[in-house]
């Protein structure tokens, strides 16, 4: 039954919701909108739950995940320094892509613990999760590539403003507005730089130190 | 005390779940009108008057501001004030952005509610009824969060006799690295001891304070009862390209007074409960 | 019936020449409670840790354990998690939940039971182990020796038929050991519960013990009960370790039952007249290098004062101990000396600026990947100071990778760097045996010859009776009494080296082992 959800939730059950939201109109975007990302999460995390992870495995993911929320309170005194998600894509390079989208979805949730739940608490779960997943898939040559990694990261920085600011333009106006998209992706362009450039730099300090202190763990503990 | 909070978490679900799509997805000022009161009223019984009032000023503004820039993004609307570069400023738009603020405004109080009603021993509770095995590492990185802030501080004020001639940042970052060797570590001792517990041999059940009674079934009949009626009455409110109210009938005026009912259940609730508290206590 | 019998047992770790284990037997049996001691290195870790399937270390066996009867590596996962229980030494990393009853119900929820099962089971064990105001309360907020008990009451709560305890008080204070021992001995005496627990602290844990069994270099010396065991120990190295009174009976070769508690020790010692003593010795040096003067800290506005009006000199050249139960404010007063914070009222003077302050956890100071590398970024004439403390092979390993007493050392010489004049110390014997806080000590001593003052904020009170020229206690917000060590122990009761306590009215001023003996000594000479 799980199994069979996995598939059908994005096969069926997904484009379903899209195309009934299409058919009531353009009133139900940002409802249908935070739908999908939602029931987007569900196939990672019923698969997580079916899947043969070691109590080594559940540790790790537990201790990413902490690491990327405590991340947020350790750099706040410095601003715009935020570790998530850099850790995130850390996190899906060395231990496979669904690892990184959960990596990246329960950071997300459980930050909020802290930060504040609101209406873009399921964005933020799906955008840092589908960066880690990707990350996951590009795992090797981001471990071989210096320069596929900053691209990365740079790629990062953009699809978590963009998944961001296109759910308010859907909320705020009930339809895709072009010139509120730009408007807001303008406003939020130096941070979203900022934000990058902080990724780029965490990235390129603690890929190397991070596989180093992996290798590490394994040599020691097996 | 019994209050509000401690009905149980599917309960609370269901009713949040209703108030926050009605008030986020929805710009009928009516009904948001009636959402952000209850909202607001509630934070107040669970956070005093003065912190909502604070939050209120804070909204107020935040409306205004959404009122005023509306117009700029959207050009829909018959009624045209001003233009502004051969773009029109329209009445519609701004009453639009008006309702937007509302709109917005009543989400985020609710979802203030909810951070103060939800807290991580509810939502690990629903997460665990879906999905054991992530509902402990949900558990476990919120045991460790607190655990890597602590020796992060201690790590970099323990290096602060060293690295006077380094940078801020680099600073931040070395101790960062640190916290990272060291969680890294103690996570083998962890995973040792769920093993050492049995973790992952069977299927998981999950333990949780919570008992659903006929109490808290009674009142998520209530909900989903005035959330069906709700939607049944709905009446809509159109903006563009004027602004116009479809003809009301005794279905809609239903549907919104019991909106108003759902929305003012918790505060009512609070109420409720402190008088009964109070006559209780003087019969003692 | 024996719940472990342990036969022929030998095991190599891969990759290593020698033999961890070599031809163990053993039976261990049912509700016993059987103590394991031995240097470290000696195998005691290996040898339990092969009784847990879960945890067994890779490695070549040779050799076979059963289970009631079976053989054990064969035991079914699904029995062996409930059935043996395992604790180990670090209290918050074995924590898996955020909540105390999460703990508490996640072994049972493991195994898959009922919600209502384990709500009943949860309870109970919250009550029996005195958790229930603590129920709902985020672990986090336990102290360290809360949470191990903790640890102790989820294994519990599967109802094991036995638990491994791998030095399970080494990171906890004495007051909280002692509590977890007895914890420990009460589930033995009122369940019948086999306990199997290696200790390097025996003052309290060898009287509660059946049997003590003695590893040396991953063979069984002997398996024995504790007062028998006290003569074939005579002439091991390990002996130092034993309770004070069992040492003394061992030197004095008396006859008839070896003691193992003051209670009983006491007895031995009631022939020496009352005339013996050790004279204490004066202080040369009177120059204050830090003085406080009424000083007054809070943490918040609000909050209450840690400190009042608290008093404290410490003279150059000496090494001074401040002792003082949790939460005392031993640790803030070493944090306002070395400037961290700043007192409220009152004043604080230091004749040197050079400070430099250990924390509670030495691996704090390391952030680099080897200890080379983090020497290396204080100062690059490492090395001469390396060889002359003679820790140079110590510079290539990961931090992480060094023992409790080693990194100890590392972690001082990497302040030494700094060349300070004054050491501050927080806990600096925290999980380190005795031979590894004899090295320390005696290295330190050494370190004040070269003209360093230590300060150690300490709850060892052997270790600051051995080591330290001057004793302080704090309590209520002050020092409430300040000495040399040996006034300072012998005229308390119950804060005091057991020592101490052992010859209060028969040797004046004795507060040590070696005290002790010199008094025995001064009056087989006469």
């Amino acid at each position: 039954m799980r199994k069979l959800l996995i598939l059908i939730i994005p096969l069926l059950i997904i484009p379903a919701v899209v195309v009934a939201g299409y058919i009531i109109g353009r009133n139900s975007y940002a409802f249908v909108s935070a739908l999908v990302v939602l029931l987007g999460c569900v196939p990672f995390f019923l698969a997580f739950e079916d899947g043969n992870n070691s109590g080594r495995r559940v540790v790790t993911l537990a201790v990413m995940t902490a690491l990327s929320v405590a991340g947020r309170f350790i750099f706040a005194p410095i601003p715009f320094f935020k570790p998530v998600t850099a850790m995130v894509i850390i996190s899906a390079m060395y231990f496979g892509s669904g690892f990184g989208f959960l990596t990246g979805a329960l950071s997300a949730l459980i930050s909020n613990f802290y930060f504040g739940q609101g209406p873009w608490t399921p964005f933020q779960m799906f955008a840092w999760g589908l960066i880690g997943f990707l990350a996951g898939l590009l795992s090797d040559p981001l471990k071989r590539s210096k320069l596929v990694l900053i691209l990365y990261a740079v790629f990062s920085g953009f699809l978590y403003s963009v998944i961001l600011d296109t759910w308010t333009t859907l909320w705020a106006d009930s339809g895709f507005n072009l010139t509120r998209f730009l408007a807001l992706t303008a406003t939020s362009f130096p941070i979203t730089v900022v934000y990058i450039v902080s990724n780029v730099v965490f990235l390129l300090i603690f890929t190397p130190l991070f596989s180093k202190k992996l290798d590490r763990i394994i040599k020691k503990y097996g | 005390m019994n209050t509000f909070r401690n009905l149980h978490p599917v309960t609370l679900l269901l009713y949040f779940s209703f108030v926050t799509v009605f008030s986020v997805f929805n710009f009928n000022p009516v009904y948001l009108c009636f959402s952000l009161l209850g909202a607001a009223l509630y934070f107040a019984s669970v956070k005093g008057v003065f912190v909502m009032l604070k939050s209120m000023a804070g909204y107020f503004i935040m409306l205004l501001a959404v009122a005023a820039l509306n117009p700029l993004f959207s050009h829909n609307g018959a009624t045209a004030l001003f233009f502004i570069n051969d773009n029109r400023v329209t009445l519609e738009a701004f009453c639009f952005g008006a309702a937007l603020g509302l709109a917005i405004a009543s989400a985020l109080c609710w979802f203030s509610c909810i951070g103060e009603v939800f807290d991580s021993e509810k939502l690990l509770y629903l997460f665990g009824r879906a999905s054991p095995k992530l509902a402990a590492v949900i558990s476990l990185s919120l045991r460790l969060v607190p655990g890597i802030f602590k020796s992060f501080k201690e790590i970099h004020s323990a290096q602060s006799s060293f690295s006077s001639n380094q940078g801020r940042v680099r600073r931040f970052l070395s101790s960062f690295s640190a916290v990272i060797t060291q969680s890294l570590e103690n996570s083998i001792i962890t995973a040792d001891s769920m093993n050492a517990r049995g973790f992952a041999l069977k299927k998981r059940t999950r333990f949780s304070r919570f008992r659903f009674t006929a109490y808290d079934a009674g009142f998520s009949a209530f909900f989903v009862l005035l959330g069906t009626f709700i939607c049944v009455g709905w009446f809509s409110f159109e903006f563009y390209p004027v602004i116009s109210i479809g003809r009301l009938n005794a279905l809609n005026i239903m549907s919104v007074v019991l909106f108003a009912v759902m929305s003012l259940t918790p505060f009512a609730y609070e109420v409720k409960e402190g008088v009964k508290w109070k006559i209780s206590l003087s019969k003692i | 019936m024996e719940d472990f019998s342990i036969k022929n047992l030998s095991f190599k770790y891969p990759d290593r020449e020698r033999f961890a284990l070599s031809n163990i037997n053993l039976g261990i049996k049912k509700g016993e409670f059987l103590l394991v001691i031995g240097e470290s290195g000696s195998g005691k870790t290996t040898l339990l840790r092969m009784l847990k399937n879960e945890l067994r270390p890779k490695g070549e066996i040779d050799g076979g354990i059963l289970f009631l009867g079976n053989n054990l590596f064969e035991l079914k996962a699904l029995d062996s998690a409930p059935k043996i229980g395992f604790i180990t030494q670090e209290p918050e990393a074995q924590l898996v939940s955020d909540r105390v009853y999460g703990e508490l119900a996640f072994g049972l929820e493991n195994l898959g039971l009922d919600r209502e099962i384990i709500r009943a089971r949860v309870g109970e064990f919250a009550s029996y182990f005195g958790l229930v105001k603590e129920f709902t309360k985020p672990t986090a907020n336990l102290s360290g020796g809360q949470k191990q008990l903790l640890n102790l009451a989820s294994v519990m709560a599967m109802n094991p038929e036995v638990i491994i305890l791998d030095e399970p008080t080494s990171q906890l204070d004495p007051i909280a050991a002692v509590e977890f021992l007895d914890a420990l001995k009460r589930l033995n005496d009122d369940l019948g519960v086999t306990v199997i627990i290696a200790e390097h602290h025996l003052e309290n844990a060898f009287k509660l013990a059946d049997r003590v069994a003695y590893l040396e270099d991953g063979r069984l010396f002997c398996c024995e009960a504790p007062e028998g065991l006290a003569l074939l120990l005579k002439d091991k190295r390990i002996s130092q370790t034993l309770p004070v009174s069992s040492r003394v009976y061992q030197y004095l070769d008396s006859d008839g039952k070896c003691p193992l508690t003051v209670k009983e020790g006491r007895g031995m010692l009631e022939k020496y007249e009352n005339e013996h003593y050790i004279s204490i010795k004066e202080l040369i040096n009177n120059e204050e290098i830090i003085s406080c003067k009424d000083i007054w800290f809070r943490y918040e506005k609000k909050g209450e004062d840690v400190l009042r009006s608290c008093s404290l000199g410490v003279r150059r050249g000496e090494f001074y101990a401040l002792a003082g139960e949790n939460g005392s404010g031993k640790s803030t007063i070493l944090k306002l000396i070395f400037g961290a914070l700043k007192p409220y009222r009152g004043r604080l003077r230091r004749r040197s600026e050079s400070l430099a302050y250990l924390p509670q956890n030495p691996k704090n100071l390391f952030v680099k990947d080897s200890v080379e590398e983090d020497f290396k970024s204080v100062n690059n004439s490492y090395l001469e100071l390396c060889e002359s403390f003679g820790i140079e092979k110590l510079l290539s390993a990961h931090p992480y990778d060094l023992s409790g007493g080693e990194l100890e050392r590392a972690a001082i010489c990497k302040l030494l760097l700094l060349s300070p004049e004054v050491l501050l110390l927080d806990e600096p014997t925290k999980g380190l045996d005795s031979f590894a806080k004899n090295e320390l000590g005696m290295f330190l001593r050494e370190r004040i010859k070269e003209g360093l003052t230590v300060i150690c904020v300490t709850h060892d009170l052997d270790f600051a009776a051995n080591f330290a020229d001057r004793c302080g206690l704090l309590f209520d917000g002050g020092i409430i009494c300040e000495n040399d060590c040996n006034t300072f122990f012998s005229g308390n009761s119950f804060y005091t080296t057991a020592s101490s306590r052992l010859t209060k009215g028969i040797f004046k001023n004795a507060v040590t082992y070696d005290d002790i003996l010199e008094c025995i000594k001064a009056g087989e000479g006469k």
